[in-house]
């Protein structure tokens, strides 16, 4: 095999310009229900409904659309693949694996967390402008795309969607609530097995009064958490990746 | 251009499909792939193209392994499908997102196909008719210049005018380094235009066979008596008549009849078999 047949930037950048193309309506509508929930329901309800509110602030809400609306994306991410009619079309063209891997990684993860935090910065100069025109009695801040809350969730979210990559490239329909499922369980499978395992070492050694618990407290300072700590920041998003690369190549045989 | 060597492959590992088969296609020809429902037209058609795998044996496709999936192969197939997804975009901006893929893809000749088949760039993709949807992938498809097009029931949904011109597109087309594969079931349709035919029956190439060798060993009459048993292959009632397939002995030329030979084939396979490998 050459290399050529793994990877050619002209052609890559030709796929990039055309997965880009055929989900722009979809990323159009997400914007404007995104934009026009947050500023509907986000703010003009959420001051209309709270009198005594005398400050506002986005960023809270930048989590929160950033992560579900780049899930929900990457979890679309191959939707060719589960209609027999498309699939065809998407298998036929001739590019390799990798490049639709790639190109679907870079549309989900960095061009989303540009793309999203400057339309974002965008819509809080123009809702922070009609909030300031009809209620004066609140202040309202500006939205800084470099601030450190901002940056944490973009990071968060650069190791996270790779989780969705793997469920758009393995499930065929409903990937979403699959993929949300699939993690609940494993969260109670791992969350079971992990009290029961550390259930009787700790609680002989620590106690839990009321809503406080010593255990949360100290778990922070044992190895096994900076251990989690690095496999979540450091092989969380390559295994993810490389998991989801294993997968397109599986749905092409 | 096609080399399929001890080729099998099943759905399930109980019934096979396939069982070792072999053929050599090569380039310059339109393939005719007839069979009955379930035959493995399809199947085959998916193995050639890289989207199902061989269990056991390999196809070679100008020199590559479809099941390897290149680009360097990709670009030399164009699959038209029976059935089809296509965008909801104008025709031109389909081309200009989708052509560059092909390197040889040839805008004069497609803006000439789309002009024979009497479709505009500016016409949205999602607004034609499902024959017009066919022309205008075949269009793309031969435009591509790529060297194996593939071609599955291609005049479903086609009307008369539309068949001549599908016919007279395609034959115009071909050049020695390409080849055509056209699976059907609409034989008439394919009369003068497919050569040589494969026919395949329960998972078995049972003919392959080209049109000459077909007129200089076979003869298609009608005749209004029943056939009499001597060097008759097949035949079958027809308007208060017979019509006959014989083994052709000093008898002149007779016209092709596809539908005819289909049959033929399929019924009478081990007097057919008998016949061409003398």
């Amino acid at each position: 095999m050459t290399t050529k047949n793994f990877f050619d930037f002209s052609r890559f950048w030709l796929l990039l310009k055309l997965e880009l193309f055929k989900s722009r309506k979809g990323v159009f509508m997400t914007f404007l229900i995104t934009f026009g929930l947050l500023f509907f329901m986000g703010m003009l309800l959420g001051i209309v409904t709270e009198p005594d509110l005398k400050s506002f602030d986005h960023t809270e809400s930048y989590t929160y659309a950033l992560l579900l609306g780049g899930f929900i994306l990457s979890s679309l991410a191959y939707s060719d693949l589960g209609s027999t009619l498309r699939r065809y079309t998407f298998l036929n063209l001739p590019v390799s694996t990798f490049e639709r891997f790639l190109s679907m990684w870079i549309l989900t993860s960095i061009v989303w967390i540009v793309a999203f935090t400057l339309t974002y910065t965008v819509y809080t100069w123009v809702a922070n402008y009609i909030g300031q025109l009809l209620f004066s009695r609140v202040t309202f801040h500006a939205f800084d795309p470099l601030s450190e809350i901002a940056i944490t969730t973009m990071k968060y979210y650069f190791v996270l969607q790779g989780i969705f990559l793997v469920g758009a490239a393995h499930f065929r329909g409903y990937v979403f609530p699959k993929t949300v499922s699939v993690l609940i369980v494993l969260a109670l499978v791992c969350g079971t097995m992990v009290y029961f395992m550390l259930r009787e070492p700790f609680l002989s050694e620590h106690e839990c009064v009321g809503m406080h618990c010593e255990l949360v407290d100290v778990i922070g300072d044992q190895p096994v958490w900076a251990v989690i700590k690095w496999l979540f920041w450091w092989v969380l998003a390559p295994m993810s990746w490389l998991i989801t690369y294993l997968g397109l190549k599986e749905q092409e045989a | 251009m096609i080399q399929i060597d001890q080729l099998s492959f099943g759905y399930s590992k109980k019934k096979p499909l396939f069982e070792q088969i072999n053929l050599l296609l090569p380039p310059g020809n339109i393939y005719g792939l007839l069979g009955k429902n379930g035959a493995g037209k399809s199947t085959l058609i998916k193995m050639i193209a890289g989207l199902l795998y061989p269990t056991h044996g390999q196809i070679e496709v100008a020199g590559m392994q479809p099941k390897d999936r290149y680009p360097e192969f990709l670009q030399e197939i164009y699959l038209v499908a029976e059935e089809f997804h296509l965008p909801s975009i104008r025709i031109d901006r389909f081309v200009r997102m989708y052509s560059p893929f092909y390197p040889r893809f040839d805008h004069e000749r497609f803006a000439g196909y789309l002009s024979e088949f009497k479709l505009a760039g500016d016409q949205k993709l999602s607004a034609l008719s499902y024959g017009q949807k066919k022309k205008f992938l075949l269009s793309f498809g031969l435009a591509t210049d790529c060297k194996l097009l593939i071609l599955d029931e291609p005049t479903n949904g086609l009307d008369i005018p539309s068949k001549s011109q599908f016919r007279k597109v395609v034959a115009n087309a071909i050049h020695e380094d390409r080849t055509f594969i056209i699976s059907t079931h609409q034989v008439r349709d394919m009369e003068n235009l497919i050569d040589p035919i494969i026919i395949l029956d329960e998972g078995q190439v049972v003919f392959f066979q080209d049109y000459v060798s077909v007129a200089e060993k076979l003869t298609f009459t009608r005749q209004s008596d029943a056939p009499d048993e001597k060097g008759l292959i097949y035949s079958e009632s027809n308007f208060g008549g017979h019509i006959v397939v014989r083994e052709r002995g000093f008898e002149e030329e007779s016209h092709l009849n596809l539908e005819l030979l289909f049959n033929a084939v399929v019924s009478s396979q081990d007097k057919i078999r008998a016949i061409f490998q003398n």
